[in-house]
């Protein structure tokens, strides 16, 4: 038999208060007897307070060492217990609370990790509610955990996930023990077609046979609305501890605050790009992959007539833009072939707009849906047209004089008004020579700024190209002989059609040959060659001339450069640009070899008729102005 | 009596002579192809816009007809769509003769088998004068 020191210290006490009582009042006359009695309480009194001391200390040792381990966590309850085993038994116990709290307070933080980790991707209240069943197995055991969320249409989905073995019945059962309770707490049952029921995890055992003998439910709410249900149902009676259903309520509560804060942020951002949107003078729309209107702002609802509508479909853009844009067709061609499009023009009241379609991205690269941007091209629009208008009234100006001159000049030069002395004749040939020289700078003047318009219009004919050079040479023929130089034109018997604009080819030849005559001294040679290569016709004018400097020769189709050698002689600098844009425009290319001093030659390549229009081969000759 | 001849053979030239109308609104390039026609044997009668143009040609159904396209009052183009309409005036060949740059507005309207388009100044007195001959002959 043992006695803990307090007990120990009671005894003692009691016995000396025993044994001293009854000694002083029986041995009071015998102070033989009395004086050992009182030396034996004195002693016993002295062991009695000993004990005392040796509780006291120990207990302040104890406090000590709780102190220093956890913080004086433990010190009331030695301050409160009335022995040292029973202080031991609850500190033990509050160490298992611990452990628990801290299994808890992992299982927390695991949870809202995982809500965190997922708003990069997408967050609403379906996943925070799947994100905390998934996770429930970290921290109870459970036959079935169902869980319920609501879709957007009034849709109820009901998930299910078996984790130990379960008949269909307890499933049912636990399904409908669910649906009791989400009665409860809407208020209102939940009709059949509502529901969207899907079962996961392992299959049905109908070997087993327990029913339902725990169960709790948890609802997960946000922004102060009911989000979903979670339940938990065991075939083990009483499983499920107030302590544990605490802490899921808990975790499920935080869980739905966090999920509330982060909404209320992203509708702030989504005010913030709302407002942003509203404000930009282009109409946007954007369009997921799914055909469904994620934005629209103002001016998109204005350009499209859609001001007085609170939501605006598909439907709504399609029919506002029918005739004119099939906007459903255009958003999948843009998510098809993930370019980006210009599609046509668009004219309102408003005015002109030009429409863009862009493919929408996600962080990985995928196409996810498609933006149209309306640009208001109205001003635009008006400058282009006073643009053409001026070039075209301007040239008309200009070469309405230049033209009498002309006219007037070759009259008297023919001696149509009389016989004109020879000295006359001579000055009056170099008035000529200049006014045909302002001419074709103001021709070529008016050619650039047409390029640089985008109005040099390409019509492809399919053209018999010897014909075409046959009846283009008497012109050319002419400077040829008026400097003495030999020219020769190479060609095969027949050759097939080229797909060309003549007016343009012409434009292009034209110069290349007088450009040849003009840099080759006199008595020199040019030749002009026709053959075929790489199924394109290729028109080779070579001559013999003063080439083209090697550091210049990248320069040559800039607008006014001129090169070094050859700047004395006349010439605006515009020729081989126009040469090279109108090759290009007319499907062709323009390129060339030179050397300084023996001379250039350039290769001007055009497709032929059967590759560019295999069908619209024409019988009769093109007429050549 | 030798006048009343005279005047008879005048009348009878007249009528052989083959006729032009200038619908042109620039008085000196005006003059110039009237001086060059006229040299040529050409009655020359002229007008200075579309509308005016329109008229003369009714009167006179001339052999052919010169066409300006930048004129006030009325339009080359708009006479050209008046010509191509009238039953009596079709068929008569018509040179545009223009220095409007933008020519693509006006060859639709043309018919190649007798009209023709030129820019005036690329094309000289003589070039136009060949072309008339061989529409004419």
């Amino acid at each position: 038999m043992t006695f803990s020191p307090s007990k120990k210290m009671l005894l003692l006490f009691s016995i000396t208060l025993i044994i001293g009582g009854v000694g002083i009042i029986r041995f009071s006359e015998n102070n033989a007897v009395l004086l050992p009695v009182l030396a034996f309480v004195l002693v016993m009194f002295t062991l009695s307070f000993r004990t005392l001391f040796a509780i006291l200390q120990r207990a302040h040792s104890f406090e000590t060492m709780a102190d220093g381990l956890v913080r004086k966590k433990y010190a009331a309850v030695l301050a409160s217990a009335d022995n040292e085993s029973s202080a031991l038994t609850e500190i033990a116990h509050r160490l298992s609370s611990d452990d628990r709290q801290i299994a808890h307070k992992t299982y927390r933080a695991a949870v809202l990790k995982e809500i965190f980790e997922r708003i990069s991707v997408s967050l609403d209240e379906q996943e925070a509610v799947q994100i905390i069943a998934e996770s429930l197995n970290r921290i109870v055991a459970y036959n079935a955990l169902s869980y319920i969320t609501f879709g957007e249409n009034g849709e109820v989905f009901f998930r299910c996930h078996l984790g130990a073995a379960a008949n269909k019945a307890f499933a049912e059962n636990a399904k409908k023990k669910m649906m009791d309770a989400l009665a409860t707490l809407t208020g209102a049952p939940i009709r059949e077609e509502q529901m969207r029921s899907l079962c996961f995890g392992l299959a049905y055992d109908e070997d087993a046979r327990e029913p339902v003998r725990s169960f709790f439910s948890v609802p997960v709410f946000v922004d102060k609305k009911l989000a979903g249900l979670i339940t938990a149902a065991s075939t083990k009676p009483h499983y499920y501890t107030e302590a544990a259903i605490g802490v899921l309520y808990a975790v499920a509560e935080e869980a739905g605050e966090v999920v509330s804060r982060i909404q209320r942020l992203f509708l702030e951002e989504k005010n913030k790009t709302n407002s942003m949107l509203a404000s930009i003078s282009e109409g946007l729309i954007m369009v997921n992959a799914k055909q469904e209107i994620m934005i629209i702002n103002k001016k998109a609802r204005e350009i499209l007539g859609l001001t007085g509508k609170e939501t605006v479909s598909m439907l709504d853009i399609v029919q506002a833009l029918y005739g004119k844009l099939d906007f459903r067709s255009a958003a999948e061609q843009i998510i098809r072939s993930q370019k980006p499009q210009l599609l046509s023009e668009l004219e309102t009241h408003g005015g002109i707009y030009k429409i863009m379609g862009n493919p929408v991205h996600d962080g990985q690269g995928a196409v996810i849906g498609t933006t149209f941007v309306f640009s208001d091209i109205t001003q635009e629009k008006e400058v282009d047209r006073m643009k053409t208008e001026f070039i075209s009234i301007t040239s008309h100006q200009l070469r309405t004089p230049l033209s009498s001159m002309k006219w007037f000049m070759e009259m008297l030069l023919n001696n149509d008004l009389g016989e004109l002395p020879e000295k006359q004749r001579g000055v009056l040939l170099d008035v000529y020579n200049s006014n045909e020289r302002i001419i074709t700078l103001v021709n070529d003047l008016l050619d650039v700024s047409r390029i640089e318009a985008g109005k040099m219009q390409n019509q492809p004919t399919p053209t018999n190209i010897i014909e075409f050079i046959k009846s283009m040479l008497p012109e050319v023929e002419q400077n040829f002989v008026k400097r003495k130089q030999k020219f020769e034109f190479i060609r095969p018997d027949s050759f097939p059609r080229v797909s060309a604009d003549p007016k343009l080819i012409w434009q292009v030849l034209q110069n290349l040959l007088t450009n040849a005559s003009k840099y080759t001294p006199e008595e020199g040679k040019i030749t002009l060659t026709l053959s075929l290569a790489n199924e394109n016709a290729l028109l080779t004018i070579a001559d013999n001339g003063y080439g083209i400097p090697e550091f210049q020769k990248n320069r040559i189709f800039e607008k006014f450069f001129r090169a070094d050698n050859i700047t004395k002689m006349e010439g605006t600098g515009l020729g081989l640009y126009i040469s090279k844009e109108l090759a290009e425009a007319s499907g062709g290319k323009l390129r060339f070899e030179s050397a300084e001093g023996r001379g250039t030659t350039f290769y001007f390549s055009l497709p032929l008729a059967s590759a560019a229009h295999p069908k619209s081969v024409q019988t009769s000759e093109p007429v050549i102005q | 009596m030798e006048e009343k001849n005279e005047a008879k053979y005048t009348i009878y030239m007249t009528r052989a002579r083959r006729s032009i109308v200038i619908i042109e609104d620039d008085a000196s390039q005006q003059k110039a192809l009237r001086l060059a026609l006229e040299k040529e044997g050409f009655e020359v009668h002229a007008a200075m816009n579309g509308k005016e143009g329109i008229e003369l040609v009714h009167v006179q159904k001339p052999d052919i007809i010169f066409c300006d396209v930048i004129m006030p009052v009325m339009t080359g183009i708009e006479a050209l769509e008046h010509f191509r309409a009238d039953a009596l005036i079709r068929d008569i060949p018509v040179f545009v003769l223009t220095n409007y740059a933008l020519h693509e507005k006006v060859m639709p309207l043309l018919d190649l088998k007798k009209d023709r388009f030129f820019l005036k100044t690329d094309s000289s007195l003589k070039q136009i004068i060949a072309e008339i001959n061989t529409i004419l002959s």
